[in-house]
């Protein structure tokens, strides 16, 4: 699944349009778009808005590790060589108020250019240039990294943010703003899609069946929850080299234990059939 | 790992995080000069960076990322008693470079680090500092490459030669360097020295393939060795970790075989056995790391935190291969 914030409607409303994502009404509480692979929620503006409605959102759709997540929405731009509707790949993320920093783990090419965001507490002008250390500033990033972080890995987590202006102080009508991501839309849309679909570690070991054969046996056996551990860690070295483990499991599956000594006795024959070579 | 497709990747060292106390010192510099297209970003510390939560290794060591920084404290470590000490009463090790490269399926490092990208402390005169201070009251024997591959980072920081250097102006210091590395030629043209190893792992190359990924082949780690032989280094040749795999004694047959018939032995300074061993806590991390690791997912068994194979397997490797390399080497020159 890939989670996207934005602050504000107007930076949603392209990417609602662009990936075809229906209102889920049953939420009262944020505005919050999906379909099958994306789920939007739109925060509201500042560091502590963004940062509850990414908690509210991995929570709600009980976020696995594997999943992404992406705060995406306008900049302000500090450095010059920047062009107005250029988008950002944050690579360091500075929350201006703690003067903490937070780092996306960029493993994937993209097409984007990196920089530094500065997030901030207030509405950034250029009388406070000298104190911005971020190529660009915004007022979200660093709460939804934060946020984030607690459910993902810093490689499932990005702030993509696209400058709107130069700290000017011109202020862009929310279909100025929407015009402005209109555009790049597609691109990060894209990319965020390529990068879900490369990489996806399994971490399961056991099959439905193999778990309810492993389940049986432990019932059947009365094994213990050490004597149990020991079998799960035998049968996980007989499956990963690439043996038929139910088949191995099968002649205990009918075996029912009435002591524990008996228990004991049938465990060490199951555990001699499952030892390495 | 399923459906990773490379071609998505970010070449090695694509970014490069370097501490605000490190980005004036000269290896900085030098570093940096040699990776022209890298991203720099600047923090205040390298954990900040390397001690993020939730990290995962397996994508890091596909593109690891530099980061360089500078060691405040902890310059020097006395030696584990999971290594052996080659009988040396001072035995020590130093980490100047944190992580490897190189991505061996068995490696302990997976466990002790929380992440797989890689810091280099470039103010590697401190750790000489200190080193002379101990050298004041006792003679030392120092392992420099435990937890890296100095040897194959040479291209990048020439700490080796540093280190030769410095073994040169202490006569009572006693060097090893440990790598898997081909990469002698980096360090041909230096004198040898008495009291410097340059200690070998080798392992046959259907092991080399399936769980020591990007090191090089037995063939190119003999070449390195015959040449270190020419040149006139101490060589030390380490089996070590055995691993319990199917056909164990058919590989480590093979390997010590090979080893011995293609380098000269007379300037093989000793030979050292070991099994695969680790810690309990870090092996919890690495087989959570690697969950389908064939090797990682034995059933060890454990004593005193110590995980390795049963006793009798264990006593069975071991004297199989001692008895294998002692067909070529005194025995008073194999450490086990």
């Amino acid at each position: 699944m890939i989670y996207i914030t934005t602050a504000m409607y107007c930076e949603a409303k392209p990417f609602i349009k662009y990936l075809n994502l229906k209102r889920d009404n049953s939420i009262k509480k944020f505005q919050v778009f999906k379909n099958e692979q994306f789920v939007l929620i739109i925060s509201g503006t500042g560091v502590i808005s963004s940062s509850i409605a990414t908690t509210y959102l991995l929570t709600e759709f009980n976020s696995k590790p594997s999943d992404t997540f992406i705060n995406i929405g306008i900049c302000g731009g500090k450095n010059k060589g920047l062009d107005k509707g250029e988008v950002v790949l944050c690579n360091k993320i500075i929350h201006h108020d703690t003067k903490r920093t937070y780092y996306s783990d960029i493993i994937f090419k993209h097409p984007f250019r990196e920089g530094s965001l500065e997030t901030f507490s207030n509405v950034v002008n250029k009388d406070m240039f000298s104190t911005i250390k971020g190529d660009i500033v915004d007022m979200e990033g660093a709460g939804t990294f934060k946020a984030a972080s607690i459910f993902l890995p810093p490689h499932r987590i990005y702030c993509i943010k696209i400058v709107s202006d130069f700290l000017d102080s011109e202020s862009l009508t929310k279909e100025e703003i929407s015009k402005l991501l209109e555009n790049k839309v597609p691109l990060i849309s894209k990319w965020i899609k390529e990068i879900e679909d490369a990489y996806s570690l399994s971490y399961k070991i056991f099959t439905d069946e193999e778990e309810k054969v492993l389940e049986i046996v432990t019932k059947n056996l009365k094994l213990t929850i050490t004597m149990e551990y020991k079998l799960r860690e035998l049968a996980k070295y007989y499956k990963i080299h690439s043996k038929d483990l139910i088949e191995v499991i099968k002649p205990f599956l009918n075996i029912t234990s009435k002591t524990k000594k008996e228990g004991k006795d049938y465990f060490e024959r199951l555990k001699k059939r499952l030892s390495p070579f | 790992m399923k459906d990773l497709r490379k071609d998505l990747v970010l070449s090695k060292f694509s970014h490069i995080y370097i501490e605000r106390d490190a980005k004036n010192h000269p290896n900085t510099r030098k570093i940096i000069s040699k990776f022209k297209d890298a991203t720099c970003i600047e923090i205040d510390h390298y954990k900040e960076v390397f001690c993020r939560g939730n990290q995962s290794i397996i994508l890091q060591k596909e593109s690891p990322k530099l980061i360089l920084a500078t060691k405040k404290d902890n310059f020097i470590y006395k030696g584990s008693e999971m290594c052996e000490d080659f009988g040396n009463l001072h035995f020590y090790y130093t980490s100047t470079i944190m992580n490897c490269f190189y991505n061996c399926e068995y490696c302990y490092l997976q466990g002790m680090y929380p992440s797989a990208n890689i810091v280099i402390f470039v103010n590697i005169e401190d750790i000489f500092r200190k080193v002379e201070e101990l050298l004041k009251s006792h003679s030392i024997y120092l392992c420099i490459s435990y937890e890296t591959d100095l040897l194959a980072f040479e291209g990048i920081t020439s700490f080796v030669s540093k280190w030769i250097d410095f073994a040169r102006k202490n006569d009572n210091l006693k060097i090893e360097l440990r790598t898997k590395s081909g990469n002698f030629k980096a360090i041909e043209n230096i004198k040898p020295l008495d009291n410097f190893i340059l200690a070998w792992t080798l392992s046959h190359d259907e092991i080399i393939k399936k769980y020591e990924i990007g090191t090089p082949s037995l063939e190119t780690r003999l070449k390195s060795i015959n040449n270190a032989i020419k040149k006139g280094w101490k060589i030390r040749i380490c089996f070590d970790p055995i691993l319990y795999i199917k056909d164990w004694k058919k590989y480590y047959g093979n390997c010590i075989e090979e080893t011995f018939k293609s380098i000269k032995l007379k300037n093989i300074y000793d030979v050292s056995i070991g099994v695969f061993r680790i810690s309990k806590d870090y092996l919890k991390r690495v087989q959570k790391i690697r969950p389908h690791s064939k090797i990682l997912a034995y059933p060890f068994e454990c004593q005193s935190g110590i995980c390795s194979y049963p006793k009798r397997y264990t006593k069975e490797m071991i004297e199989y291969v001692y008895n294998e390399v002692s067909k070529y080497i005194p025995e008073e020159k194999i450490y086990v």
